[in-house]
């Protein structure tokens, strides 16, 4: 069952160490395994208390910021996202399914650090850019714009903020703050982050990037965290497959309107070359990959989803063009 | 406004309580007991509701709560240690015998409880919910090889046990009497 033969060549039932016996084990560990899970004592679903927790989420929308910011941790290892399926401003183009060797990694447009408020400045150029503040400054982000189009007449863009990683628990903090009072001004209802939250949850030798949406040039409250490790981080610590995290972030205004748009966002790993989605009309968008730039090795997959389109599948190639092996099933 | 807090009330409330008994069991084998796996589930619920507009968008919104489940998981994994359902792992069983075979699934579960948090979890997604690699890893949010060489050693190391080496002798894991 699913590569476990000749897996410590352990006897099963069956005689010594073969495939079947193998397969007999796992099935009676799996058995072992529901009968465990069926002495679990199910009450009634505490319905009342997850929609009041949930209410006290959206009502102070992540309690502590270090949560948010930090807890939504996930390890990546590469970066560069994006493309689209949105409009005529949109990254992605329609090509034919079959892959062959195209790698697009480039950085994306860079977004000068905003001023307080909630509007943020339309993206132009290309290339690079450090944050004003100097290089790697954990207080100051370098913003690349991974995606962007238009959905009902307004135009979106999808940016990620890169925080370097904040040198120790103090500088941790004042980042974490620094993100929030961003965050709040766009109209998130984040309390103020604590020393406590950071003790929790702040992951040495890890950048932040904050993904977030702008609609007509302002940003929208809803925004989705990542961790990825800092250049010369620790080996290991980074993102192997071929996909990691990945987040829908749909553009929330005030009030809560539904969104004219869901901004699919997925770190990717470094075997990654090219990516295709196939929609369910047939056509199949190119979406092409950047990275985020100031050291950050990241690479990011963006994709929108335009008014009632569903993927039916996705395409993954190697550097060399080869198909490889993705999970994004999840994203219709 | 009032309404669409209403409808979208009565959208999680139906949907909770017909996948809490499910998700409950997957937090039990995840966390390791009854009072934890609550908790468990109930914070992903928590959070299935404070997002849901996106969950219920979602192509399979039980997928998209099992995620958050595994994530949440996972973080408190990576603050405190793994706890373990029994403070020991018998010496060995007797087959057939109703106490041993009560033994046998704490052996299980305590072996299960001992693997790193990742295999713990490829291995409950696989063969407890029965999730495909590709499901597994969806959830977990990691390539399917990753999901297969964890579930792999998972499996493995839970057969190492000598109590559960037996179960294969005795032909049956667990069970009541």
């Amino acid at each position: 069952m699913n590569g476990l033969d000749g897996v410590n060549g352990l006897d099963g039932a069956g005689g010594p160490g073969g495939a079947g016996a193998a397969d007999g084990a796992t099935a009676l560990i799996g058995s072992g395994l529901a009968e465990a899970a069926e002495a679990v004592r199910v009450g009634p679903a505490p319905v009342g208390a997850a929609v009041a927790g949930g209410r006290r989420i959206r009502r102070r929308r992540r309690t502590l910021v270090g949560a948010v910011v930090l807890g939504s941790a996930v390890l990546v290892a590469g970066a560069g996202a994006v493309g689209l399926h949105d409009g005529p401003a949109a990254a992605g183009v329609a090509v034919p399914a079959a892959g062959g060797p195209a790698p697009l990694v480039e950085p994306g447009p860079v977004v000068p650090e905003p001023a307080v408020g909630p509007a943020v400045p339309p993206a132009v150029g290309s290339g690079v850019e450090a944050s004003p503040r100097g290089e790697r400054d954990p207080l100051s982000a370098a913003r690349t714009v991974v995606g962007e189009g238009t959905a009902d007449g307004r135009a979106w863009k999808a940016v990620a903020a890169l925080w370097p990683a904040a040198a120790d628990r103090l500088q941790a903090l004042a980042q974490a703050r620094t993100i929030w009072q961003e965050q709040r001004t766009a109209g998130s209802d984040l309390t103020e982050p604590t020393a406590a939250a950071i003790d929790q949850y702040w992951q040495p030798g890890q950048d932040i990037v904050d993904v977030y949406l702008t609609v007509d040039g302002v940003r929208m409250p809803d925004d989705h965290t990542f961790l990825t490790p800092a250049p010369g981080a620790r080996a290991g610590t980074g993102l192997t497959g071929a996909t990691g995290e990945g987040a829908l972030i749909g553009y929330r205004g005030k009030g809560e309107t539904e969104p004219p748009v869901d901004v699919l966002v997925v770190a990717v790993g470094p075997s990654v070359g090219r990516a295709t989605v196939t929609w369910t009309d047939g056509t199949t968008s190119e979406v092409p990959l950047r990275g985020l730039g100031t050291g950050s090795e990241s690479r990011w997959l963006v994709m929108s989803r335009p008014a009632g389109a569903k993927a039916s599948a996705w395409h993954l190639y190697d550097r060399q063009g080869s198909p490889i092996a993705g999970d994004l099933g999840w994203f219709k | 406004m009032g309404a669409m807090t209403t409808d979208r009330d009565t959208e999680f409330r139906i949907f909770m309580a017909a996948v809490w008994p499910r998700l409950l069991r997957t937090a039990y084998l995840l966390a390791g007991d009854q009072h934890a796996a609550e908790d468990l589930a109930q914070s992903a619920f928590e959070r299935a509701y404070a997002a849901w507009g996106r969950v219920s968008r979602a192509d399979d919104p039980l997928a998209y709560v099992r995620r958050i489940l595994v994530n949440q998981h996972a973080r408190s994994h990576r603050r405190r240690p793994p706890e373990l359902l029994v403070t020991a792992v018998p010496e060995s069983a007797i087959p057939e015998d109703g106490f041993a075979r009560s033994d046998q699934r704490s052996a299980l579960l305590s072996a299960l409880a001992a693997l790193p948090p990742r295999q713990r979890t490829a291995v409950v997604l696989r063969h407890w919910e029965d999730l495909s690699d590709s499901q597994a890893a969806a959830a977990m949010g990691c390539s399917v090889g990753a999901v297969r060489s964890q579930a792999a050693k998972g499996i493995a190391r839970l057969r190492e046990v000598a109590q559960l080496k037996e179960l294969q002798e005795v032909g049956r894991v667990g069970g009541a009497v």
